[in-house]
């Protein structure tokens, strides 16, 4: 119980690091950490699909696609800390206060409504991505394309005239 | 999996077929693009639409893609109304997640991309705002989509954080106190995505409310804060754009209104006289027709505008909330001070047709039957009151 505590403790501490450091690289640093302990307690309450995903996605192309940005724009540190105002203080001791005014959450039985009986997690996930939800994974898809090629239509046309 | 999804297949099979002719005539120049815009409407209309608000959505989206002149704003416009559809129709809270992504992904990616020709750089501070704001609301709803089935295993919209979940679809309908972002929007997008932006994601939004959402809290605090915002707020505006903006603040709480005490029957009448209006309204390049839609949004009869508010008020009566009756007929005599204003400007104005429209393609055939409609529609809409 300890362990699992403490894990979430320190995914919230590293969270408050990202944004308290002064430098960019840092911030990165901490956030890829803050990826990889989310994994864990991912793997920790069960999910071993999630947080396999998790790593794949977030760390494999979220914190690379920073990592790319960060070397790319030279982001002078001094001017970021120099903007912040205290707002991120601010922001803390909201989300702290509001924290002692929640609801409880119902302990009571939960049943899984659209899960098969006896499978595996990625059985189940299987079963709803292909066979439940398969016309909304299509929708999903339109979604993705509309991403993908909205990108480039917004993109600076380089001709002359258009 | 593949009857269950043979429909969608169908839609984006067509969508595709419709890309790969729009490049290829395009480039090679054989044909223009009134005929690839004739193609996507009838692409549109094989859908065979089965219910009322689909055949109206249907509708729109055919009239709103005629004042489009790019080819991928036809396509996102397609896109989005793929995604409206659906989010009329959906039961599940994943599916009206990805609908809503879809719609408002479209509509980010459609204010980005009108601004390349014009050459401001307004349109993209409004994507760019939009798309936060946006991002982070659905987020929001994200987490409470997963704290309700937490707590009680399904995706069925049961539970107790209906309230948040309102939230986020107030958002997006632009309800105040979340109305910044489109006042912001509706100064800094050309007038063909305002038309469209002000009556599709309405329509779907509403038509989803009032199949397939039940909200367990009273939106009296929002009719409230959209219609003092909404009639005292356009004072100080000395732009068009957001004049209008602030009237669509007051007639969404006038619809919200509509939903807490009248139900959704009246709720739907309002809300087409609404949407031809704002056809009527932003297709213009006749300056008296400014003055005819200003008075039948300020509901003075006898245009119909009047009807749909004495429809919601009689039933707001009906229902004995006489504290949001009065705030709602207090507001809406605020917000004649302004309309009256808009009709005195442009009923006397000098010259008819302003400089800027003379290149315009002039649209008579939807100007005038909007003008006719909003004109006539009382005919039939007098009758309960006149028993």
């Amino acid at each position: 119980m300890f362990f699992e505590n403490s894990s979430i403790l320190l995914c919230a501490l590293l969270s408050v690091a990202v944004v308290y450091t002064k430098s960019p690289f840092m911030s990165l640093m901490y956030s890829v950490m803050l990826f990889i302990n989310s994994s864990f307690v991912l793997m920790m309450l069960g999910f071993e699909f999630l947080a396999l995903v998790n790593l794949l996605v977030y760390v494999g192309a979220l914190a690379v696609l920073f990592l790319f940005v960060i070397m790319l724009l030279e982001i002078p540190a001094t001017e970021l800390r120099a903007y912040s105002r205290g707002w991120s203080t601010l922001g803390i001791l909201i989300f702290l206060i509001n924290g002692l005014f929640q609801v409880n959450p119902s302990t009571g039985s939960r049943g899984i409504v659209t899960g098969l009986h006896n499978a595996e997690v990625i059985s189940n996930m299987g079963h709803a991505l292909y066979l439940y939800f398969a016309d909304i994974l299509i929708l999903n898809s339109l979604v993705l394309t509309v991403a993908l090629f909205g990108a480039f239509a917004i993109a600076p046309v380089r001709t002359a005239g258009r | 999996m593949f009857y269950n999804s043979i429909v969608e297949i169908d839609l984006c099979f067509g969508l595709l077929l419709l890309i790969i002719f729009g490049l290829l005539s395009l480039r090679n120049g054989h044909t223009s693009l009134p005929h690839i815009r004739f193609l996507c409407q009838c692409w549109l209309i094989s859908l065979t639409p089965l219910e009322v608000q689909d055949i109206a959505l249907c509708l729109l989206t055919v009239v709103i893609l005629q004042s489009f002149q790019s080819f991928e704003a036809l396509l996102f416009l397609l896109l989005a109304y793929i995604g409206q559809l659906y989010m009329m129709h959906a039961t599940n809270l994943v599916s009206f997640y990805v609908c809503l992504e879809a719609q408002t992904l479209c509509i980010v990616v459609l204010c980005g991309l009108l601004s390349r020709g014009h050459g401001t750089s307004f349109s993209v501070e409004a994507a760019l705002k939009f798309l936060l704001l946006s991002a982070m609301v659905s987020g929001m709803a994200l987490f409470w989509f997963s704290a309700m089935y937490q707590r009680t295993g399904s995706l069925d919209m049961i539970g107790q954080e209906t309230f948040w979940i309102l939230l986020v679809m107030l958002f997006k309908l632009g309800v105040a106190p979340m109305h910044l972002w489109s006042v912001d929007l509706y100064g800094s997008i050309p007038k063909s995505l305002l038309l469209y932006l002000s009556t599709a994601p309405k329509l779907s939004l509403f038509t989803f409310w009032a199949s397939s959402w039940h909200h367990d809290y009273s939106v009296g605090v929002f009719i409230l804060f959209s219609m003092l915002i909404g009639s005292i707020g356009a004072y100080t505006q000395p732009a068009l754009r957001s004049l209008f903006a602030y009237s669509t603040i007051n007639e969404i709480g006038l619809l919200l209104l509509a939903v807490e005490t009248a139900g959704f029957h009246t709720l739907y009448q309002h809300l087409s006289i609404y949407i031809i209006t704002q056809l009527l309204l932003w297709n213009l390049t006749d300056k008296r027709l400014f003055a005819l839609c200003a008075v039948s949004l300020a509901g003075l009869p006898p245009l119909a505008g009047f009807f749909g508010k004495a429809w919601i008020f009689w039933h707001t009566v009906n229902m004995q909330a006489f504290s949001l009756l009065v705030a709602a007929l207090f507001c809406t005599v605020l917000s004649l001070v302004y309309y009256l204003r808009v009709i005195r400007l442009f009923w006397t104005a000098s010259v008819h047709t302003a400089p800027s429209f003379v290149g315009v393609q002039h649209q008579t055939t939807l100007t005038s039957t909007c003008a006719v409609a909003l004109a006539f529609a009382p005919v039939m809409l007098v009758k309960p009151f006149l028993l």
